[in-house]
């Protein structure tokens, strides 16, 4: 049964870079999994955004929650650690190393928490963060369980580069979409103005300018009212300015 | 690549689509490179040709508004027609293809511009003998497709401004203006939409085999006007 639920959730994972997906239920999700498979008491994970700060995005039980919001605070603890150096950081009894991280140490074993393996999340030399799982009994997490733990780490990760790469390239497109359109539509409500008022194109041009800066507005946005009729831009396409009041 | 930078500096100015085309069609030993952004309406617009007889070529595609590069846009892959003088090219572009041969183009090569799903533009290799790319012209036609790409996206935030000029600097690219210019005309004339309106100036350039540059640029001189006509079967009466 185990078994069969350390596959799905691999699936779920690999899902994620097929179909649309929320992200941040994903990593809940995740969260959540560690605990019930991994022989750990709690979970959190903590993701870099694009400014380059670390932040959390899920938590398996309000405790944990309120641990890493802490170690966040303190700019101290073996999470950060991890997501800094890349590299595993685990503690096994964190009384007997109080001074790794003294205050952290006193945090976590106020909320019940021993033991502590922070996992990477990495794709080569790009870290995005870090997943962390706790225990309230000291000891080392099994190898089994280790290794699942970093895979799952390791796929979450390809998931939010993914997830992050199409945003970036969609918002590009869009850019570009909008700016290719937008000189189009510009030269079409020229001439569809310069027809409209028996004007040259040039002085129809001048005419679009004028109205756009009179109007506070940008050109393209004028330029496709022209073209789509609307009456916001009546008295550009007619000429007759529309009486005061 | 150091091909198109060469150009460039010869040319003293930054690198444009022309010096990608130019180089791509040494690389390629191509006769001729078309080059074409997504324009309004789901066709490409023609922004750049290496020489008069790919412009011809181009816009004709445009004109009829199918052909390799047309096909490349709408389904994002790679189109080749190694001899258009084959039954299967006559087949897919019936109006095209012997258009094209009649410019002494005997192979055509489409590869679009891609940003992640979405295609931008596309490509077009012009030969006048018939023939497969080798897999090495293919690799470097794809090559040169993601510079122009590049090129457009990295200098897309310019746009509209005279930067624009800079990347797309070529005849083509000022002139086609008019057509957008002469759509927009054309709409008012009669009282329709702008897609029909393009329509009608592929049309009538079609007809009086004229190129759709000439068509555009005769509207906007105010030299050709379009009236709707009830009595007429076609429905749209031209004057020059």
């Amino acid at each position: 049964m185990l078994d069969r639920l350390i596959t799905r959730t691999f699936v779920e994972l690999a899902d994620t870079l097929v179909a649309d997906f929320d992200i941040i239920d994903l990593l809940h999700t995740l969260t959540e999994r560690c605990v019930d498979l991994l022989e750990v008491d709690a979970a959190g994970i903590l993701l870099v955004d694009a400014r380059g700060t670390l932040s959390l995005v899920a938590a398996s039980t309000e405790q944990v929650r309120l641990l890493e919001l802490f170690q966040l605070q303190a700019e101290q603890g073996p999470c950060l650690d991890c997501y800094h150096s890349g590299q595993l950081v685990a503690c096994t009894d964190m009384a007997v190393e109080p001074r790794r991280w003294p205050r952290f140490a006193t945090a976590a074993r106020e909320r019940g928490f021993t033991a502590v393996h922070a996992l990477p999340m990495r794709l080569r030399e790009r870290c995005v963060g870090a997943m962390n799982l706790f225990r309230a009994a000291p000891g080392d997490l099994p190898t089994p369980a280790a290794e699942v733990a970093q895979s799952f780490a390791d796929v979450a990760t390809i998931a939010i580069l993914n997830m992050r790469a199409l945003q970036r390239s969609e918002q590009i497109v869009e850019q570009l979409q909008a700016a290719l359109n937008s000189r189009i539509v510009i030269e079409q409500a020229k001439g569809v103005l310069a027809e409209r008022r028996k004007v040259s194109l040039a002085e129809a041009f001048t005419l679009m300018r004028t109205f756009a800066r009179s109007h506070n507005r940008q050109l393209s946005v004028v330029a496709r009212a022209v073209i789509d009729r609307e009456p916001t831009v009546g008295d550009l396409t007619t000429g007759h300015p529309r009486p005061p009041g | 690549m150091s091909a198109i930078n060469d150009l460039a500096r010869a040319d003293a100015a930054p690198v444009a689509v022309r010096h990608v085309c130019d180089a791509c069609a040494r690389a390629v030993r191509a006769s001729g490179v078309g080059l074409y952004v997504v324009g309004d309406l789901a066709l490409g617009e023609p922004v750049y040709a290496t020489d008069p007889v790919s412009e011809r070529v181009a816009e004709w595609q445009v004109t009829l508004g199918e052909g390799p590069a047309t096909r490349a846009l709408v389904e994002a892959r790679a189109v080749e027609a190694p001899d258009l003088a084959s039954g299967q090219a006559q087949r897919d572009w019936p109006a095209f293809t012997p258009a094209a041969l009649a410019a002494g183009v005997c192979a055509v090569f489409a590869f679009p511009l891609l940003v992640g799903a979405i295609t931008v533009g596309a490509l077009e290799v012009y030969r006048v003998t018939s023939g497969g790319l080798s897999s090495t012209e293919r690799a470097d036609a794809l090559l040169f497709a993601d510079i122009a790409m590049g090129l457009i996206l990295d200098r897309v935030h310019e746009i509209p401004t005279s930067a624009e000029c800079e990347l797309f600097a070529c005849e083509f690219g000022g002139r086609w203006v008019e057509v957008h210019q002469a759509t927009g005309m054309v709409s008012v004339q009669l009282d329709t939409d702008l897609a029909t309106a393009f329509l009608r100036l592929r049309v009538h350039a079609f007809l009086t085999n004229a190129r759709l540059s000439v068509v555009a640029h005769a509207v906007v001189e105010c030299r050709l006007r379009f009236t709707p006509d009830t009595t007429n079967d076609s429905g749209t009466e031209a004057r020059e």
